[in-house]
Order: C-alpha cells, then structure tokens, then sequence
C-alpha cells in the first residue's frame, strides 16, 4: 500500500500510514546512531543513552547524546548548543543536511531506509538498542523529597556550608538562606545512599553496571511539575556540581509547581539563578529556571508561560545568548 | 452550543541584558539588572509612523547587522546591488523592486557605480530603519547602520548569496544569442546584462518579419542617412553597421573597431552622425561623449578607466580629435575585451569589460603605430568649400529630414529614436529568421573578424549596397606612410641589393656645401626633431624596428654579418588580401 503511488482522493487514507511509517523511523526504524555512523560520528554507550562529540562544535568532552523517550521515540540533543538541545530524528537529518524544511527531510528517508538495509557492514555490527529511561515513580521521588526537606530542618549546616563556599565567588549567594530554599524551593539533605550505575563498553549487551556508593551528605534539589508531582531530582556536594539523579525527568520548568502570582514571569538558565532572583523580584514577578541550562523553548513551556511577560536571564555567555535568539525568534 | 477554547497569547519576551560572561547569580548588582529588566517588560515600543515605509530592522549587534546584510543584499530594496568584475557595483535597475524612477524622467550618467561602504550605508539610512536595545535606556533606540558589517560587505562581495553577476549595461533593446530580442527591462539572467530603456517605447516586432516590414525598416535608415553626402557606398555601409553594432553584443561579443568618422572640412556633419549613434542607443542624456582625446597616454588611460568602470551602455563617443590617434593605450584597448587598470586614488585594480563602440569624429583624422586595422572608417565630403554654409544636401535647396518631418537633424533622431530602433531591430530579426547569414569570405585571424562577417552578412540580407569595414579603407598610419615612402625610394636607388644605414646616409649627402646632388631622396629619411639628418647608428635602429613590416607590396629585411653589422634590403612581398 505504502509502496503504491499517491492518486488524488486518497490522501485521507494515505496519510495515517505515511505519519505512522515516520513514527517507526523515529522509533528506531532508522537508527540515530546509524545516521551519526553515516556521517562519520562513532557512538559510545553511556548508561542508557549513548554519548558522542558533538559534531557541531568543538567538543572535548561528549556533550552529544542520543536517548530514547518513553513512547520508544530517539531524541539527540548537545548540552552546549542551545539550538540543537532536544531534536529527534528527523531534526538530526537537518542538522547534519543542514536542510531546514521538514518535507524536504522526510524526502530523504525512502533514500536512507534503502541504505540502511543494504549496509552490511552496519548489519555485522553489535545491536545497540536502546531502551527508554527507567523513569522514577512521582511518589517514590516525592518520598525522597519529603525525607530530604525533613533531614535538612533537623540539620542545615550543610546547606549553610554551600552559601558560605558559593557566596566568595558569586555575589548573589549573599541573599540566600538555608531557611529561605527549604521554604520557598524545597530544598533538602540526603544521606549516605546506594546508586546504581551503568557504565560504557560498546561491546557488551546488555551494558555493563556496577552499584556504588554515594559516601556523605548531599543537597538536595527537587524538581516537581506544576500538578505538584515530583519527577526528578538533582543532587550536589558541597565544592560539586549539580547532577541528576537516575531516573528523573526533567521536562517542567523548574518553578512550575509554585503558585502563579503575577503576570510578569523571570525565566533563568539554572536552579541558583532562580533562588538568587526570586530572593530579589519574587514580590513582582514569578521565577522560573530551564530544568537542564540553556535551551531553546519547549511546545509545553511556550504554553505554560503564555499571555505573560517573560523577562528572559539567561547567562551573558554564548550558550546564553543563542538561547535568549531561540526564545525570541 | 460547542464551548470555544480560547488561544493562548504568545508570552512577550524581553531580555534582561546580563553582562557577558556573568549570570544572576555572579553579576554585581542583580536588583539593578532586575529592576531595569522590570523597566523593561513595561516599555511600550513607540508607534512607528505610518507613513513612514521603510521596514524595521533591530540590529542589536555587528555580527546580526552583518549576517541580516548579507542575506538581504541582492534582494528587495538592495536588489540593485550587482556583482562586476570581483566588486560589489550599484545600478539603476528600471522594471525591478528596489528600483527608483528618475524624478524628471532622465537618466543619470552613471549608471553604473562602484559600491564603497559609504554608498552601502547611504542606501541602507534611506530603504530601512535600525534599533537596538540600549541596556542604560532601558529600550529600543534608532542607530544607523554600523560600519563594520557594510565594510564586510564591499570588501568580500563574491560571497553574497543574491547578488547577481552583471555584464553590462544596455539602454535598448539587444539580440539574444538564441535570436531573441530582450525587451523587459530590467535584469537579464540569460545575457547577465541590465536593460534599462531610457525613453523608449519599441513597436511590436514581429517574429517573422514581412519583407514589406522589412522595407519600411529600411526607409527610415534611409531617411537617417539622406542629408549625409557619404563618400562611397561602403562608408554608408559602415555607418549603418556601426549603428547596428551595439545591439549585437550578445551575438558578435566585443571587442569592436573603432568607428572613426572622417570628413575633410569642418561643418561636414560628422559630429551629427556620431551624436545620433549615440542618441539612439542611449538617448538624448545617456552614453559618454567628449570633445578630443587625452594625448598623454597616462590621462588617457584614466579616462578610459573611468569611462568603463562608472558608466553604462555601449557608445563612447569623442568628438573633433587631432593629431595623430593611436598609442599603447587605445591600442590595447581596442583589442581587449577585458581592461584592467589600477583604479583612481586606490591602490587596486578595476576589472572592466570594454563592450563599447568607441566612436571619434575628426578632420582628416590620421592614425598612428597599428591603428589602421582597429579603426573603421566613414567618410562623409560634402564636395563644397565651406560646409558649414549649406542649406541643403547636394542638389537640393532643403533638407530631406527637414522637409519631411519639419525637424532639424538632432530633434528627429531624439523624437523617432524608438522607431529608429525599431528598424534596426526589424532587421537584426529578419536576419535572424532567415538562418544568420554571414560573410564567411572576411578572414578571422584577428579579434575583429566574426564582428565584420556577422554585419556584413547583415547589410548583404537587407540589401543595402557596399561593403561593411571594406580592406581598401584601411588608411595608412602616419608611420606606414613614411616607411612605404622609404622603401619605394629604396627600391629606385638600390632595387633589391643590400645596403647599410651609412650607405643611405652618404647617398643623401650633397656635398659640403650643399652644391651637388644626392643620389637617395632625402626627404623620405626620418631626421632627428631639430631637422638633421640621424646618425648611422639612429637610423640603423629605426629601420631595425621596422624589420619584416610589409607595407606596399614591400619588405624591409635584415642580414647581420660577423662583425655585428647590420645590412638592408628591400624584397617584394605578397599582399594579404
């Protein structure tokens, strides 16, 4: 039926098939990785995602990675290219052409789908199929939350700790409190903890994995939706960085679930950005931050914030900047 | 009733103007960011007035202002920016968006104009309007375009995506190559040439023309012609493919002769016959026209440099020239298709295509060094002793143009220049449909050749008698003159024997005092500037550097013995045509 030609009249029931044929190349039917294979790029697995050197800029470090929804959908992004943060694969196809128009893109698949099946060398190749994120069950997170929150009012120096050590570098430490991010952000402490990792070897299947353990305390960060639910959390040391914890899904503005007050909205790029500056403007305006730095506008976000005035404070680096040209735009 | 769900605003973006390299939580005074950000969300953009066209453009820094230039040069209001010889040049572009109608409805000379930054600049204050966000104003403020990004622009212009390459500039209709005639004004991808008709309203051509059509085409070049006492059939010849000449240019590419129209008294009319030229391809304001020629060869090449880098169109006319017309300069110029010279008060070169007939009127025009075969002459004689005085053509008391359209000369070309026009291109499409006939019989060994086979093939299908560009026309330089003087002397004082430079200078002594008689004419021998005869050793050199020129069926050749001394002859040789 796909395979015969399109006569007028027929699009109503043509076009179901062809949208579902374009879900299964997302869905794995034409690999991502075999695409980024194609033009030279070799993948890593890392965890449940694979990681590679971003093609698009100057990467040391992997920063490109490509994982899987949990609708089986690919999706690719670069944590330092704003504009190439979150695609799937038919954004991939574009920015590797460099076309831009979707149908254009999608004119290329029958060409890709044929050399895909005749790529032996890819046949012979060990199958990397990935598997969507192990998402953390709301309440499981919630639970974790609320013993972190309940830890850290039994015993906030170490958050006192972390505004000491942040303060001496970034002047808008200054204004915080451990009091203030318990109540207003919902900031915790977390105990010593067991973790489950996976770690890369391209050649085995399935991946290996290892437990460690997390020694010491660690701050807390919880990330909940706007219906209040939790779906992630970050944690941190003292003197580290913050990192998601396994299983989170950050894909609400960080902020969403606090209650909206005025029509005047602060979208900043992190989590410390929008403690600082709520401490600061919280009486005028409502503060949001990005759930993962600088990126371009999410569909859910862009409705979320809608009939509101959005001051956009995004860092005063490049990263910052192509994220405000894609808020903008 | 269906419940309607209202669309969601788009939320109003603005941006809080974080130093570079800080973020909210490192910068300064994060309560001041802050409050001018909340200055910010309550600005209202001020109300742009509405009769103000010019779009708005937010520039808030070099590298937007840039990548937005390049992008939209060669488009919309920037669309008559063109890329010429490896520069960015600005035109006048009729027919086209970004075009601008000349106020009075004439032309402007220049047409065509070398872009500088300050041009781009000009141009972009007058088609667009600039802002950016001042962060100490809290808003938008008006700025003009920044320097840098149109300095870019001019000085890497091949990168530009939409501009185009353009390879002239013509004010009439021409022949396409394929035989079809370009009429709408404006760009032409096909030829890369920029039509911009200048009062002008060609007549429907029809694709086959009739030969009736064809015959009222030749009455009106025939009325043109009528008052003009031509020399001979071929210098009418001459003239009438002279004017079709420019209307060629895609089907007989240049480099052209240059047309030297000749008369032997002033007041002869050659000037009208260059003007109309002129007039017709260009109109009464167009083309180039000056009186004489530049005689130091450097302020020659200036001007013609000028002349190829600034204006348009295909006629250079230069009225009344004396002396002798030639030199390194216009020589190569005549030959070349492509003119490269350093450019006026730059140190850069200006690529230029010299795609113009170059027409030079003069009394008795002589010609110097290897002009003769660059130069096409028409010789008009009014046969009468002042014709300045004349009220009408030989053997009738009014002019024909006058009696019939009651307008002088200058008035008619510029009233009927469209119709004038449209006879030439009636016969050019008449020629066309016929199979492009050609005068394959004019050899092609020179630049200039196919130009001469194509017009004649012309002027043979329409009809017109004589012979376009005829060998026999070919005036002799001044300095063949004097050598075909020399060698016909030679021959009668020596025939075919060899002789030295001393020899010849012996042969014209007279004796010490003058009494005797010389056996060589001595006044064909080139003497020194204060009228002396040369030294052996000046005329040695001058004859060496006419070494194997055949001139008059003659030839001058060298022997060098083994002492280094050099011997002469003269030899017959074969002519050419």
């Amino acid at each position: 039926m796909a395979d015969e030609p399109v006569r007028w009249g027929m699009a109503e029931q043509v076009e179901p098939i062809l949208q579902s044929r374009l879900d299964a190349d997302k869905r794995g039917g034409i690999p991502m990785e075999w695409v980024l294979w194609r033009f030279g790029y070799q993948a890593q697995v890392d965890g449940s995602r694979l990681v590679l050197p971003c093609p698009f800029h100057a990467d040391s470090r992997p920063s490109f990675t490509i994982r899987v929804a949990e609708d089986g959908t690919e999706l690719a992004g670069c944590w330092s290219c704003p504009d190439k943060a979150h695609g799937d694969l038919f954004d991939l196809i574009g920015w590797l052409t460099g076309v831009t128009e979707f149908a254009q893109v999608t004119a290329m698949l029958p060409g890709l789908r044929a050399q895909l099946a005749a790529d032996t060398v890819w046949a012979s190749m060990p199958r990397r199929v990935l598997a969507p994120p192990e998402r953390q069950d709301p309440e499981t997170l919630g639970a974790l939350a609320a013993s972190a929150l309940a830890a850290v009012a039994a015993d906030h120096s170490l958050l006192q700790q972390l505004i000491d050590w942040k303060r001496d570098t970034d002047k808008g430490w200054q204004h915080l409190t451990p009091g203030y991010l318990m109540r207003e952000w919902r900031v915790g402490i977390v105990p010593d903890r067991t973790e489950t990792r996976q770690v890369s070897n391209p050649d085995s299947a399935p991946y290996d994995s290892y437990t460690r353990l997390v020694r010491g305390q660690q701050i807390v960060v919880p990330h909940f939706d706007a219906a209040g639910l939790c779906r992630g959390l970050k944690t941190r040391y003292v003197g580290g960085k913050l990192y998601s914890m396994r299983g989170s899904d950050l894909s609400s503005l960080y902020g969403a679930w606090r209650p909206r007050r005025f029509d005047t909205a602060v979208l900043c790029e992190g989590e410390s950005d929008a403690w600082i500056t709520d401490r600061l403007a919280g009486d005028r305006m409502d503060v949001y931050a990005l759930p993962y730095g600088a990126a371009g506008p999410k569909p859910e976000w862009l409705d979320f914030l809608a009939g509101r005035r959005v001051l956009l404070a995004f860092d005063g680096d490049e990263a910052g900047q192509k994220a405000t040209k894609l808020w903008t735009k | 009733m269906d419940e309607v769900t209202p669309v969601p605003d788009r939320p109003q973006f603005y941006v809080v103007p974080v130093p570079e390299g800080e973020d909210m939580a490192s910068v300064d005074n994060p309560q001041a960011l802050l409050d001018a950000a909340i200055a910010a969300s309550d600005f209202e953009p001020p109300v742009i007035p509405d009769d103000d066209p010019r779009p708005l453009i937010r520039a808030n820094n070099e590298e937007i202002a840039v990548d937005w230039l390049r992008q939209t040069i060669g488009t919309g209001s920037l669309r008559n920016y063109f890329l010429r010889g490896g520069q960015l040049v600005h035109c006048v572009t009729l027919g086209e968006e970004g075009h601008t109608v000349p106020k009075n409805g004439h032309l402007d000379f220049d047409q065509v104009s070398i872009s500088t930054v300050g041009t781009v600049l000009a141009t972009l204050s007058d088609s667009y309007r600039f802002r950016r966000w001042d962060a100490r104003k809290k808003s938008e403020v008006t700025l003009l375009f920044p320097r840098q990004p149109a300095s870019d622009v001019v000085l890497a212009p091949a990168r530009l995506p939409h501009v185009r390459t353009l390879r002239g500039v013509v004010n009439t209709p021409i022949v396409r190559a394929d035989g079809s005639i370009l009429t709408e004004a404006g760009y032409d991808d096909q030829t890369g040439l920029l039509y911009l008709p200048n009062e002008i309203n060609i007549d429907y051509i029809a694709d086959r023309p009739t030969t009736q059509d064809v015959g009222h085409a030749l009455s009106w070049l025939a009325l043109l012609v009528a008052d003009f006492p031509f020399d001979s059939p071929d210098d009418l010849a001459t003239y009438i493919g002279a004017l079709m000449i420019p209307l060629l240019r895609d089907i007989a590419p240049p480099p052209y002769k240059m047309l030297a129209i000749n008369a032997h008294a002033a007041g002869s009319g050659k000037s009208f016959l260059a003007e109309a030229l002129r007039v017709i391809h260009h109109g009464k304001d167009g083309g180039v026209v000056r009186s004489g020629v530049p005689h130091a060869p450097d302020e020659l090449r200036k001007w013609i440099t000028s002349v190829l880098d600034t204006g348009g169109g295909g006629v250079v006319q230069i009225d009344n020239v004396r002396g002798g017309l030639g030199g390194d300069v216009l020589e190569g110029l005549l030959t070349s298709y492509r003119y490269n010279d350093r450019r006026l008060g730059a140190s850069e070169n200006v690529h230029s295509v010299n795609d113009r007939l170059w027409v030079v009127t003069g009394n008795n025009i002589t010609l110097k060094g290897d002009m003769a075969r660059r130069t096409l002459w028409s010789n008009i004689n009014p046969g009468v002793e002042n014709p300045e005085r004349r009220t009408g053509p030989a053997g009738g008391k009014v002019w024909r143009i006058q009696e019939q359209t009651g307008l002088p000369f200058p008035a008619f070309v510029q009233k009927y220049r469209s119709e004038l026009l449209h006879a030439l291109l009636v016969l050019l499409r008449s020629w066309t449909v016929s199979g492009r006939p050609v005068d394959s019989s004019v050899p092609t060994s020179d630049s200039f050749g196919y130009v001469t086979q194509v017009v004649r093939g012309i002027l043979g299908h329409c009809g017109i008698s004589g012979q376009f560009d005829p060998p026999q026309a070919k005036q002799m330089s001044e300095d063949d003159q004097e050598l075909a003087q020399l060698l016909h002397s030679v021959v009668a004082w020596r025939g075919s024997e060899w002789w030295s430079a001393a020899e010849m200078l012996k042969a014209c002594d007279s004796g010490p005092f003058g009494q005797g008689q010389s056996s060589f004419d001595v006044s064909v021998v080139p003497m020194q500037k204060n009228g002396r005869l040369p030294s052996s050793i000046s005329l040695g050199k001058w004859l060496g550097h006419r070494r194997q020129r055949g001139i008059d069926g003659l030839q001058l050749l060298e022997y060098v013995d083994r002492t280094k001394k050099s011997y002469w002859s003269v030899q017959a040789i074969a002519t050419g045509s």
